[in-house]
């Protein structure tokens, strides 16, 4: 049965995030969070290290999940790793590596919260070339770990890519498949069009403009079990839902994250 | 006159969710056989999506099973420091000291039987305790009288109570309470969602499947119950969770 392997001792999991880090971030603010997109993005990159990293940590009393982590950035022309600090260049990492080595701690009233990526952005958004690199490292994974729980690549982005064949790209990737089921493309957009955040919609019907309709259609259908998960967690999604979310903080995509992927299958 | 006395087996079937460390607590654990004026048992489910939250169920079982929850004074607010000072002294780490602000959630199912010369019809009675998505079965002669406080599998899927850390009473924790007759050869089966959910859709189904459970405790002491268990997830018609089932036999 597809989307049903739980990661654990010999069924290892890759999670991806695809980090939108183009010129145009920083000149648009979220609607309704009032945030220049590119510190979106960065929040939204760092609460979901952390919030691994913390549930990895209490589901087994100790950081040996084997949960692969990867985060890259695109913009400017190129795609690259994105961690800074000590994983700085690493393409893959561990939660180990993680909850071991972020690049420094932002007091928030008082309390230490790590980060491991900023917001610095720039240049043109290649969103194609970003997720056929994407295609590459989850076919990769799946080669030396063919027991893998399905990979999931989420893409944060506001929805702009300037370079050409994004929707083969990420027909590409969503077509790549291990013994679990086929990788999962997750897209959130953040954008300035509207405020109204949408969740998991079944149709492009009702969506803002052309770039949020665009993220919509890369994203894969969300399987039958992670729909199972949300409709216990409390979240009702219509059957043929994609995995798409539309200007929504990071505590949603948190959310998302605990039954509609990785955090559904580790935690 | 000697204190009435009941004799109690009891039998626990745990199996953590494939790989992982169970979420799921229960007391007694293995084989039990006593005979006693009286006898808890409890079982909990630490949520996936709480912090340390199978020390949360710990606490909650511990608490249970030496009565805290049953006089009048439901205090949770020392349980709830206990734990906190559990999780800080586990890991002095960034991501133990920001899971420890988080708090954690359990459910709970509790029993008390006790042997009683009163009883008009039977040997004794049960009360139970339970907050959350655990579910009890109070079967005779091989079929169900009676599943508590779930009577279709449906109810579980929906089902968000639990306890908190942050509670300050078992009152305010949608508790729930019952009670009812044991006869000679009553058996109690407390199950946690995952269980609990199968037994439902068995007893939808129109199957009694008390006795291929039993079976299972005497071919293997669990590892049967594995094997069982996991052919079941293969197949769908079980959850991928943590299991746990507690039975609880009375003969007299």
């Amino acid at each position: 049965m597809p989307y049903h392997k739980k990661i654990g001792p010999g069924t290892p999991a890759l999670f991806v995030v695809l980090q939108d880090r183009s010129g145009s971030t920083p000149r648009a603010l979220m609607a309704g969070m009032g945030v220049p997109i590119n510190r979106a993005i960065a929040s939204a990159t760092n609460d979901c290290l952390r919030e691994l990293v913390i549930c990895a940590s209490q589901r087994d009393g100790n950081l040996d999940m084997p949960l692969r982590v990867a985060v890259i950035r695109y913009n400017d022309g190129t795609v690259q790793p994105a961690f800074l600090g000590d994983l700085k260049g690493k393409r893959i990492v561990s939660i180990a590596d993680l909850a071991h080595h972020p690049a420094g701690f932002a007091d928030d009233d008082g309390i230490e919260i790590p980060f491991w990526v900023d917001d610095s952005a720039d240049g043109s958004t290649p969103m194609a070339a970003a997720i056929r690199f994407a295609q590459k490292i989850v076919e990769e994974h799946i080669a030396a770990f063919p027991d893998t729980a399905a990979p999931v690549v989420v893409n944060i982005s506001d929805g702009m890519p300037t370079d050409d064949g994004v929707a083969s790209a990420a027909e590409g990737l969503r077509g790549v498949n291990c013994d679990d089921g086929a990788t999962l493309l997750f897209n959130v957009h953040l954008s300035d069009a509207s405020a109204q955040p949408i969740l998991y919609p079944t149709s492009d019907t009702g969506l803002p403009d052309e770039h949020a309709r665009l993220m919509f259609s890369l994203s894969s259908e969300l399987p039958e079990s992670m729909r199972e998960a949300a409709t216990r967690a409390g979240v009702s999604i219509e059957p043929g839902a994609r995995v798409f979310i539309y200007n929504s903080d990071a505590r949603e995509l948190i959310r998302a994250l605990r039954f509609g992927s990785i955090a559904a299958k580790a935690l | 006159m000697a204190e009435p006395r009941l004799h109690v087996v009891s039998f626990t079937l745990s199996l953590p969710c494939s790989g992982t460390v169970s979420d799921d607590v229960h007391h007694p654990s293995g084989l039990r056989e006593l005979h006693t004026p009286h006898f808890s048992a409890a079982v909990a489910d630490g949520l996936a999506r709480s912090t340390a939250s199978g020390v949360w169920a710990q606490e909650l079982v511990e608490a249970s099973v030496r009565g805290a929850f049953n006089g009048r004074d439901h205090r949770a607010t020392s349980l709830g420091r206990r734990w906190k000072g559990e999780v800080a002294r586990q890991t002095t780490a960034w991501y133990g000291r920001l899971a420890a602000a988080r708090g954690a959630h359990a459910t709970l199912l509790g029993v008390t039987l006790r042997a009683s010369a009163l009883a008009k019809d039977g040997i004794g009675f049960y009360t139970a305790h339970a907050v959350g998505d655990c579910c009890l079965f109070v079967v005779e002669c091989g079929r169900l009288m009676r599943s508590w406080p779930y009577t279709a599998p449906e109810q579980l899927r929906t089902s968000t109570e639990a306890i908190s850390v942050e509670s300050k009473s078992m009152r305010s924790a949608s508790r729930r309470n019952t009670s009812g007759p044991l006869r000679c050869g009553t058996a109690l089966w407390l199950a946690t969602d995952g269980m609990a959910q199968y037994l439902l859709r068995c007893v939808d189904a129109g199957t009694q499947p008390w006795a291929e459970l039993q079976d299972l405790e005497r071919r293997g002491h669990g590892r049967c119950f594995e094997s069982w268990a996991r052919s079941r997830q293969r197949s769908g018609v079980l959850a991928h969770d943590d299991l746990t089932l507690l039975r609880i036999h009375v003969y007299g």
